[in-house]
């Protein structure tokens, strides 16, 4: 039986995520993968990432001090009513391997047959 | 019966017995009245309230200062743990008026006793100290050893409130120097203090030993209230000392902070529907309070023996039902 999924779309990603029912509390959660093992990308080449993954080592807060996740990081785009965002670092960019080029162009490949189910 | 001048107040906590052997020193006491009182401790801190409750109501009314003050502190506990929250708080008025009454006619000691008994009572369930019942630290070596070293407990858990954890550590180390014999139930609840402490500094090497220390004195009679008292705070050490080691105890410790923690939230603020107890189980909630005092999912794996996956499903499973959408948003819920 197919499980419950909720629908994001943005930045040329289309993502089924599952949903998990809580029963103690009657709400449905999502179950959202872990993107830095199953790496999802923007059609213009940025990484969606949980807003709750650890920082890396290029992220920045607006206040100063350290910088714990990506959803305090001022590269981080949430969507809304979501856990999940895109990261517009320009150094966490995806390259096409085949460009020769400077210019930073993302294999569209996986997004254009349609939704990823994860 | 023939009646004591004066009585032990809290006699289990100011015991000295070898582990192993609490319910054969409360049924050795001599004194009909501090064994029913000391009986009434021990189910408390083997986790079994309702007993505590019972055991401890015919001594409410006892004119004897010492005796009612401890029956009121054990029953104000108990019944937090039941459920019973109007009994919990008339436990805790009447604490708080025995020491307000006292005056100059009563003995320094009995003074001492019920002034720090009510600052007991209101710091560990985090409430203000009224101004009107004063404590002084010169009246400390007027209790017993026993609970004097518990009071250094109640004023490291003040210390540690007020995130002052150097205090709440010297506070800690110098009452675990000075105690000549072992105090087992004091000596727990330092150690628990302790473990909080270096949870929030980051030093779980010593968190762990502390946490260790406090096993080996409560494991042997089964004392696993102050376990379950203090969950929260201990920022995931019962699940990274307890959970695979210990399946058995961890069960009854989860069962306890339940109990317990809906209990502490009602008193604090009764009118709430639903707060982050009610909702988070209590792996989450010792997940969240780490996440929000800025520990990484890395850390939070290494410490709680998960994998870093399970790190990520919890906190998203805490922010949804926390209906929030940022980690940082986590520490409105968590520390304050």
């Amino acid at each position: 039986m197919d499980r419950k999924t909720r629908r994001f779309e943005f930045e040329g990603v289309i993502l089924d995520v599952p949903l998990r029912y809580d029963e103690v509390f009657d709400i449905y959660i999502e179950d959202y993968p872990d993107f830095t093992e199953t790496p999802v990308w923007t059609a213009d080449g940025y990484p969606v990432m949980f807003c709750a993954e650890d920082a890396c080592a290029l992220a920045q807060t607006e206040e100063a001090g350290r910088c714990v996740d990506c959803g305090s990081c001022i590269y981080y785009r949430q969507e809304p009513d979501s856990l999940i965002g895109v990261c517009r670092n320009k150094g966490k960019r995806r390259i096409r391997a085949d460009s020769g080029s400077s210019e930073i162009i993302f294999e569209k490949n996986e997004n254009k047959k349609g939704a990823i189910r994860l | 019966m023939e009646e004591k001048e004066s009585y032990t107040a809290m006699p289990l906590v100011s015991a000295t017995f070898i582990p192993g052997h609490c319910l054969e020193a409360v049924q050795t006491m001599k004194n009909v009245r501090e064994r029913q009182i000391a009986m009434a401790e021990y189910y408390y801190f083997i986790g079994q309230p309702e007993k505590a409750a019972q055991e401890t109501e015919p001594l409410l009314v006892s004119p004897y200062i010492e005796l009612r003050l401890s029956a009121c502190l054990v029953y104000a506990y108990a019944n937090l743990a039941t459920g019973h929250l109007d009994r919990s708080i008339h436990a805790l008025n009447e604490i708080q008026s025995t020491a307000e009454a006292m005056d100059e006619n009563v003995s320094p000691q009995l003074r001492a006793t019920a002034s720090w008994l009510s600052r007991t009572a209101a710091v560990l369930l985090h409430l203000p100290p009224k101004d009107s019942t004063s404590y002084n630290m010169k009246d400390l070596n007027l209790l017993t050893p026993g609970l004097r070293a518990f009071v250094c407990y109640v004023q490291a858990h003040y210390a540690y409130l007020k995130e002052d954890y150097g205090m709440s550590l010297g506070i800690i180390e110098t009452a675990l120097a000075f105690q000549q014999e072992t105090y087992p139930i004091p000596g727990i609840y330092l150690h628990l203090a302790a473990t909080m402490d270096y949870m929030s500094l980051k030093r779980t090497e010593e968190a762990r030993e502390h946490m260790q220390e406090a096993w080996k004195l409560a494991w042997p009679d089964g004392l696993l209230q102050p376990f379950g008292e203090h969950h929260g705070l201990l920022g995931g050490m019962v699940e990274a000392t307890f959970k695979k080691d210990w399946p058995e105890e961890y069960k009854k410790i989860i069962a306890i902070t339940y109990s317990f923690s809906e209990g502490w939230r009602k008193i604090h603020n009764p009118r709430a529907g639903s707060d982050v107890t009610d909702k988070l189980t209590t792996t989450e909630f010792a997940v969240a309070m780490l996440a929000a005092r800025g520990w990484t999912n890395q850390e939070i794996c290494d410490h709680m023996d998960i994998s870093l996956h399970t790190v990520k499903y919890h906190i998203s499973s805490i922010l949804r039902k926390l209906d929030i959408t940022k980690r940082s948003e986590l520490k409105r819920y968590m520390l304050q």
